[in-house]
């Protein structure tokens, strides 16, 4: 009963949309000859409203038009994959950092090493090695960044005299911190691979092997850094439960806490009150003396499908190069969208105080992306699962690795 | 056949009127439906063809994925734990506005009002009323009366916290269907009663509720479909920064966010949709308990 109310509503809604669309699909078709190249961002609106501006240049240096839809993250996935199926896709997408393989390996997306690999080339030498290396699929590409996302630390500069530069560091502030009933917040992916992967990195280790053949979370560095890791919660009280980070760092109960970059803006907006008390710095090092943190972020590529590759091509060279990215970061200034630029030069030119950059930067040279292998986001949850099973439920380290290993090594696609 | 022709012609207005909502209801269900039957038996990951592998996802599902079993679990827990609940305070409230009582209406509506709210804004309100520590609403009151915090979204408490919102989200509509049972009860049997000197517990137990039967039958069945299908405010409420939905170690993971999970986010096409199969496998033979338990005819 439900349901068919549902798709009449539907029908309802569907009907003028369908209506409106081939009036305009009549009424506006171009001018003939013209090119137009469509991308898709998931994101904001604002920002999607902002690359069609910047396409306003490129189309006077060019002649070609481009336009820029958002779509919102929660239904992208979907909405590529259905596109694809459909033959429906957009000329540019932007997505995920991992879907460029993803849609690439089952032949979705131009490879672009094979394409294009000289102006290839010129754009990885620029970007952040991290996020070069998360790209790469055996000898392919299929997508180039369009922003990152990065692990950063912040602490309260009033409550904390110096921020922990090594484990050892760290985990003595945590005990003085235990001590007067405070504690450190693990944000971004906490109890989770994502909060994990820059411990294991650190201590030397990594989600598989060299060559993305088999998992590697059963050596001893995986095992040291899972200790580490799972002892921040059990030892040192690093609470289990989501806290609103903002709020407590503000009341001084987590004076420290681990996140992403994003939360500099937040802090900005929820607690202003706060300004010049707090600072941000790269992660305590671990064994191998590595500062190593997570980066993640959007990529963009150009599906198969579309019927102007070289063009799409040319805007995406556009959108990385420094002078462009840097007005994308001024725009985002003004949105409520965080954007960091993927190319080195960028952040010579982007208006950002010191205090802050230099520290992102210092975080970012020394950063890595998720494993590009594929079967990999199958795998992820058997990951978290070991992390809440020795947490939760006092499960030893070792034998919770070897079962994730088993899980990653069978999930593994080639 | 020409007789058949001829019966179309004469009502061929009305076909004409029927047949955009029967086309939409054909292609965004009934299709649909049936597709996903097929797939039931197929490995699908939407890019390439779908595979015949026969009762595999079923036989999977069964035998080898204790996630489902999990999810299964949780989800007749959040069925006990809402629908009786839900009902009785429904009752007691519909029972409560019937009287002849001042500012009806504004109750009704005051009740009324959560059921006609997005879940999903409820979920996201709610989700910062179960705040940990001393963050949330709930804990703060708590802690004012001196009671120590609760830990509302932890591992023990996400799935009855999830039950306790889902309970107030539903109270209104509930409220309303029994509001109307009532009123349809005729006052003279209230009357009769009170002639053969009944207490008000002899009328309630033996005017009100068998009066209110299929009422009650309807609220029932319809109450424990869609809570067996309870999706939004498990995502909203367990979903992490990774994009995993049901919680630490699947502490709320529900059948429906269980599919949802394999089916869009996995894209596992074939083995969601042979959840979705034993989802209405499941659902069909409880209805059809539910509807032999209160068979009995009623007639006054």
């Amino acid at each position: 009963m439900r349901g068919h109310k549902t798709v009449k509503m539907i029908g309802y809604v569907l009907f003028p949309l369908i209506a409106i669309h081939m009036i305009c699909l009549s009424g506006c078709a171009k001018k003939s000859g013209e090119k137009e190249i469509l991308m898709w961002l998931v994101g904001s609106e604002k920002q999607a409203q902002k690359i069609t501006e910047l396409g306003l240049d490129f189309y006077k240096e060019t002649g070609v038009k481009v336009s820029c839809e958002a779509i919102s993250w929660g239904e992208a996935h979907s909405k590529y994959l259905t596109s694809v199926v459909g033959e429906v896709t957009p000329d540019i997408g932007t997505m995920g950092l991992t879907w460029g393989t993803e849609f690439g390996s089952l032949g979705a997306m131009v490879d672009l090493r094979k394409e294009f690999p000289a102006e290839l080339e010129e754009i990885s030498k620029n970007i952040f090695p991290g996020l070069a290396e998360s790209i790469r699929y055996k000898d392919s590409v299929f997508a180039v960044p369009f922003d990152m996302s990065e692990y950063i630390m912040f602490y309260r500069t009033d409550l904390i005299k110096s921020p922990p530069k090594t484990w050892k560091e760290l985990t003595s502030l945590l005990s003085e911190l235990n001590s007067g009933g405070k504690s450190m917040i693990i944000d971004w992916g906490g109890l989770g691979w994502i909060g994990y992967c820059p411990y294991l990195w650190q201590s030397g280790g990594d989600f598989y092997n060299k060559d993305g053949t088999a998992a590697a979370l059963d050596t001893p560095e995986a095992a040291a850094a899972m200790k580490f890791f799972t002892d921040m919660y059990k030892k040192y009280q690093v609470p289990l439960e989501n806290k609103p980070v903002e709020q407590s760092f503000k009341v001084g109960d987590h004076p420290i806490f681990i996140s992403g970059n994003w939360k500099m803006k937040s802090l900005t907006d929820i607690a202003p009150e706060l300004g010049g008390k707090w600072a941000i710095a790269p992660l305590p090092a671990g064994p191998t003396g590595k500062r190593t943190g997570f980066i993640g972020g959007r990529v963009m590529g150009i599906f198969s499908m579309s019927k102007h590759k070289k063009e799409s091509w040319e805007f995406i060279k556009y959108l990385s190069t420094a002078d462009i990215q840097v007005k994308l970061y001024e725009a985002t200034l003004e949105s409520h969208d965080t954007y960091l630029p993927t190319n080195m030069k960028t952040w010579d030119m982007m208006p950002m105080e010191s205090s802050f950059k230099e520290p992102l930067r210092e975080q970012a040279m020394d950063s890595k992306g998720p494993p590009s292998v594929l079967g990999w986001d199958d795998s992820t949850r058997f990951i978290d699962t070991a992390i809440q099973m020795i947490v939760l439920k006092g499960k030893d380290v070792k034998s919770a690795l070897a079962e994730a290993n088993r899980e990653l090594n069978g999930r593994k696609k080639h | 056949m020409n007789c058949a022709l001829k019966e179309f012609n004469k009502h061929k207005a009305s076909y004409m009127f029927i047949a955009p909502s029967f086309l939409i209801f054909t292609v965004f269900l009934i299709i649909p439906v049936f597709a996903s039957l097929y797939w039931s038996f197929t490995e699908y990951n939407i890019l390439q063809p779908p595979k015949f592998v026969g009762f595999q996802n079923y036989a999977n599902i069964l035998f080898h994925d204790p996630r489902f079993w999990k999810a299964m679990t949780n989800t007749v827990i959040f069925v006990v734990g809402t629908v009786p609940t839900s009902i009785a305070i429904s009752l007691l409230l519909a029972m409560a506005i019937d009287q002849n009582i001042k500012f009806k209406n504004w109750f009704k509506t005051f009740f009324f009002i959560p059921s006609i709210t997005s879940i999903i804004a409820v979920s996201v309100i709610w989700k910062w009323l179960y705040a940990s520590g001393k963050y949330g609403l709930f804990n703060h009151f708590l802690s004012s009366i001196g009671v120590p915090p609760v830990n509302w979204l932890g591992i023990d408490l996400t799935l009855p916290s999830i039950i306790i919102m889902s309970v107030w989200g539903g109270l209104g509509y509930n409220m309303i269907l029994f509001l109307a049972g009532l009123q349809g009860i005729p006052q003279v049997f209230y009357e009769a009663a009170e002639v053969d000197g009944a207490s008000d517990w002899d009328k309630f137990r033996n005017v009100t509720l068998p009066l209110l039967r299929p009422t009650m039958v309807f609220v029932t069945i319809m109450s424990i479909i869609s809570a067996f299908q309870v999706f939004e405010q498990v995502y909203i409420m367990t979903y992490n920064s990774e994009g995993a939905v049901g919680g630490t170690l699947d502490c709320a993971l529900t059948i429906v966010a269980y599919l949802y999970e394999t089916g869009f986010q996995r894209f596992a096409m074939g083995y969601a949709s042979a959840l979705a199969y034993l989802i209405f496998i499941v659902l069909f033979i409880v209805t059809i308990i539910n509807m032999k338990i209160v068979e009995k005819k009623i007639e006054y």
